[in-house]
């Protein structure tokens, strides 16, 4: 074994390794344990990074070599995993502090890191597909960490089941690439030669994959779904690491795409970027506005594919993941805080808040920066990586063909538009939960001890260093100036041409103060919409329902699954009255004739009547064992035909 | 070379015979796990005589191997037998005719 | 010819209590003259050169299970005479397996003829047959041993009285 083998093994074991280890002490001196492990993963990631590409092979079966390897473009990627991951630990202490299952939940916490490793390290597309379904069960499994709650563990089960009609497809696209085009490598991804529309179909199978796990229209409703499990799980899980994966599979898998299947990403992933925009802005739970406003930011990058330029969707997935599991882990510590201020009411709805800026004022920072980040105000990482993605779609639209530029210019349209939309609801989310009075009572006094520094400050100060424009690029508003492009990208970026570069930067701004002022406009203190946030038990409006239940995509699923029961009891009625009646007809036919024809046959043929019922009656005896209860008798049967066919072939 | 092989293929393969016939005919559990570890034994037989012209001894090590997971297997059989008597008062296997109550 | 006589002594140890446990109904008496039977395999082992597996069988088998399913019969059967006895079911078809399969398997034996030695008798095989342990069979070994220690705590755990 050489030293690249051990070190992708090194880094595939450390996190399984930190949780095992910390279950053999108590739970409240562990803390430490896992991410100093981390830590360790962190550092030989970054140190590996000058000797890439290593590459690790062995004998799977006959002929298929599975392979796991650390490229250039992974090793960024599990760089970020770790530190997404050793965050999310720390902040967990706090979080779970007070559950009894909190070793359960390390283990399972590892156990999807270490898939999480594993998908991006994979280079086969087979071995790529196991983890993929792993990273899928570990993420059921986190989900419905509270399993005693029925709801919870149905939701985990609804995410699951999402994912797997996804996966479904995804598994033919692998079949596709590796049993017809040969391409099982996936770091190094050619253009396959064969049928042009097959290899379309296979790009498009792999695409509805990567819909499915990266939450993209039709597949979004698990993410809300999802929501159901832990706040720190969120923030890893779907924020930074397992919602990238599709996008991650896709930008590996970039050469293959035919045109069409980028078109159809490009469609779908401004779709998915409207729509979850849109809903967002009516989420009333303070998790349902950053799931949707994940949505709407995999949207984004799934755009950035379809589009041509995955160097600025991978651009984005970096600073997503830094500024969303921000935002997610300062959610987890107002929830925890409104938890211990007040039992009684909805810890996590927002209606039930407000002021919290006096409470908790490093989560207000951080909700302050990372929703910047997110709204893709100048001076954050979120402005450069969208500002990148933004540019790319001109450039695109700009180059289509005449019949086909009207779609281009309303993909773009929907682009700005949603860039318009997540200043309004990120401003409305932190007014609402952190300036005004409180809405609610809090019910016991609160120590100082709400902000731990080690467990939570620490995780937060990382995020919002990572969020702000120096801690990835070198220039201000530069949307190519990430400092990893040229050690990913070796290559020579796309040029841009200045005005149009201009223009973007210019609409992007405007966009987004403009966005900030409705927000502030519409939901600041005071004002009429926030004086009707009184009342957390107000139904909503037929309208707001569906703006709130996200464009009533589950009732879409549930209308289908309606549909197939539908079918199946239309085809039963048809059975039991149609069918039946003919068999039935048919029998008193024939008993009618059977009465005539008897009075001769009863004297006639009765004698082989009789042998044939008594044959069959013996026979009926013996293969009546066959479905007894006794494991004897099917022994001694299944026995018996193995000997008839043994000497059968032998003599 | 006194004893040809075919004699100690021929003993196993009687041994083999009242393994199937201890498991078909009585109804106590306990003999059929005497059943079973009859046949368990003849494969051994069968392994060792074959090894005996092999010079890497792969047969002799294999039978090992299966008589160590034969004792495994006892013991999880005889926990199991006693948890069904436990429950059902009986041994027999013609009255457990039930996966479940 | 000494082997000859050997072997057919030590057969007929272990077919003669294979027949007597066909027969009979106690259990108990089947146990024991299954232990028997195994003695005499444990020879048969010897014979073919085979000591380490010979010791094996007359430790475990001889040893370790008998005592277990004695166990078993004891802590399952009431101590009265009664308990111990069990009844036979399915003779016919039993028999039909039986005679079939033995037919089969000696027509198949007696058929495939002689098979020539490789020539290569082995010495002092317990000391190779360690050393292929530790060598080329290493991770099955440790694998073995790892089973063994999962079924002795699952069986402890299965024969656990359980609340419910």
């Amino acid at each position: 074994m050489d030293s690249g083998a051990l070190y992708i093994i090194l880094l595939m074991v450390l996190p399984i390794l930190a949780a095992v280890i910390s279950t053999f002490f108590p739970a409240r001196e562990s803390y430490m344990i896992t991410p100093m492990f981390h830590v360790i993963g962190i550092v030989s990631a970054y140190l590996v990074m000058d000797y890439v590409p290593i590459e690790t092979h062995w004998h799977w079966a006959a002929n298929i070599e599975f392979a796991m390897t650390l490229d250039r473009f992974n090793v960024v990627l599990v760089a970020l995993v770790y530190t997404i991951s050793s965050l999310v630990h720390l902040f967990s202490f706090h979080y779970m502090k007070d559950d009894p299952d909190i070793k359960r939940y390390y283990l399972k916490l590892a156990f999807f890191t270490v898939s999480m490793l594993g998908l991006l390290m994979a280079d086969h597309l087979v071995l790529l597909f196991v983890f993929w379904e792993l990273v899928g069960f570990s993420s059921y499994l986190l989900i419905g960490f509270w399993f005693k709650d029925k709801e919870k563990s149905t939701s985990a089960r609804h995410a699951f089941m999402i994912n797997r009609v996804a996966d479904a497809a995804l598994l033919i696209g692998v079949i596709l690439l590796v049993a017809v085009f040969d391409t099982s490598k996936v770091s190094d991804v050619e253009l396959p030669e064969g049928n042009p529309v097959l290899l379309t179909f296979a790009g498009l199978m792999l695409a509805v994959g990567a819909f499915g796990k990266s939450a993209q229209f039709p597949f979004f409703g698990w993410l809300n779904k999802a929501m159901a499990g832990p706040t720190p799980v969120s923030a890893l899980i779907h924020a930074a690491t397992m919602v990238t994966a599709g996008v991650y599979l896709l930008a590996r898998f970039q050469p293959l795409l035919t045109p069409d299947v980028m078109m159809v990403m490009a469609m779908v992933g401004c779709a998915t970027a409207l729509i979850a925009g849109v809903s967002a802005l009516f989420q009333n739970d303070i998790k349902g506005v950053l799931a949707y406003s994940t949505i709407s930011q995999l949207g984004y990058m799934m755009l950035g594919i379809g589009v041509g330029d995955y160097k600025a969707s991978i651009f984005h997935l970096w600073t997503h993941a830094f500024f969303k599991a921000g935002l997610f882990l300062a959610a987890g510590s107002v929830i925890h805080f409104m938890h211990k201020a007040n039992s009684g009411v909805d810890a996590q709805d927002m209606r039930n808040m407000g002021g919290l800026s006096k409470h908790l004022p490093f989560t207000f920072v951080t909700f302050l920066v990372c929703g910047a980040a997110l709204s893709g105000l100048p001076f954050t990482s979120g402005f450069l990586s969208k500002e990148g993605i933004l540019l790319a779609t001109v450039l695109w639209a700009n180059k289509l063909s005449p019949e086909q530029a009207w779609i281009g210019y309303s993909i773009l349209g929907a682009g700005f538009f949603t860039a318009l939309l997540t200043p309004i609801y990120v401003s409305r989310q932190i007014l609402l939960v952190f300036f005004g009075k409180v809405r609610t009572i809090f019910q016991t006094n609160l120590s100082n001890k709400v902000e731990p520094v080690i467990c939570v400050i620490v995780p937060l100060m990382v995020l919002v260093g990572g969020s702000v424009w120096f801690s990835v690029s070198n220039g201000i508003f530069d949307a190519h100036g990430w400092r990893l492009y040229s050690y990913l990208f070796p290559g020579r970026l796309v040029a841009i041409p200045e005005d149009i570069g201009h223009r973007v930067f210019v609409a992007s701004l405007i966009l987004v103060f403009a966005g900030v002022s409705i927000g502030y406009f519409l939901f600041r203190p005071g004002s009429k919409k926030v004086a009707l946030y009184k009342d957390s038990n107000v139904v909503p409006g037929s309208i707001n329902g569906f703006w709130q239940e996200g464009w009533y995509v589950d009732r879409v699923y549930g209308v289908l699954n309606r549909g197939f029961l539908w079918t199946s009891n239309v085809t039963f009625w048809l059975d039991k009255q149609v069918v039946d009646k003919v068999v039935n007809g048919l029998g008193i036919g024939a008993v009618i004739i059977a009465k005539v024809t008897g009075v001769f046959d009863r004297y006639i043929i009765d004698g082989l009547v009789n042998f044939a019922a008594s044959f069959f009656s013996g026979l009926g005896n013996i293969l009546k064992r066959l479905q007894a209860p006794l494991v004897q008798a099917q022994v001694a049967i299944a026995m018996v035909v193995v000997i008839v066919f043994m000497f059968w072939f032998l003599f | 070379m006194a004893v040809p092989l075919s004699y100690y293929l021929l003993l196993a393969a009687f041994i083999f015979c009242a393994g199937i016939l201890l498991v078909l005919i009585k109804k106590s559990a306990v003999f059929v796990l005497l059943g079973i570890e009859l046949m368990l034994n003849a494969a051994n037989l069968n392994l060792v005589a074959f090894s005996k012209f092999d010079p890497k001894l792969s047969g002799q090590v294999f039978a090992v191997f299966s008589v160590v997971l034969a004792a495994g297997e006892v013991a999880i059989a005889l926990a199991i037998l006693i948890n069904i008597y436990r429950r059902y008062d009986t041994t027999s296997l013609d009255k457990l005719d039930q996966l479940k109550n | 010819m000494s082997l000859d006589v050997l072997f057919f002594g030590f057969g007929a140890m272990v077919v003669i209590p294979l027949i007597y446990m066909i027969f009979t109904r106690n259990i108990i008496r089947a146990v024991f003259a299954f232990t028997i039977s195994l003695l005499g395999l444990a020879a048969i082992y010897v014979l073919l050169n085979a000591d380490l597996m010979a010791v094996v069988q007359i430790l475990i088998y001889a040893g370790g299970i008998v005592v277990l399913l004695i166990f078993g019969v004891m802590l399952t059967k009431r101590t009265s005479e009664a308990g111990v006895y069990t009844d036979h079911h399915q003779v016919v078809i039993g028999s039909f397996v039986f005679i079939g399969m033995l037919v089969f398997l000696v027509t198949g034996i007696l058929q495939a003829g002689q098979v020539k030695s490789a020539g290569v008798e082995v010495e002092n095989q317990i000391a190779q047959v360690g050393v292929l342990y530790l060598t080329d069979h290493l991770v099955a070994f440790e694998l073995v041993a790892f089973l063994l220690l999962v079924a002795l705590v699952g069986a402890a755990f299965l024969a656990k009285k359980s609340d419910h």
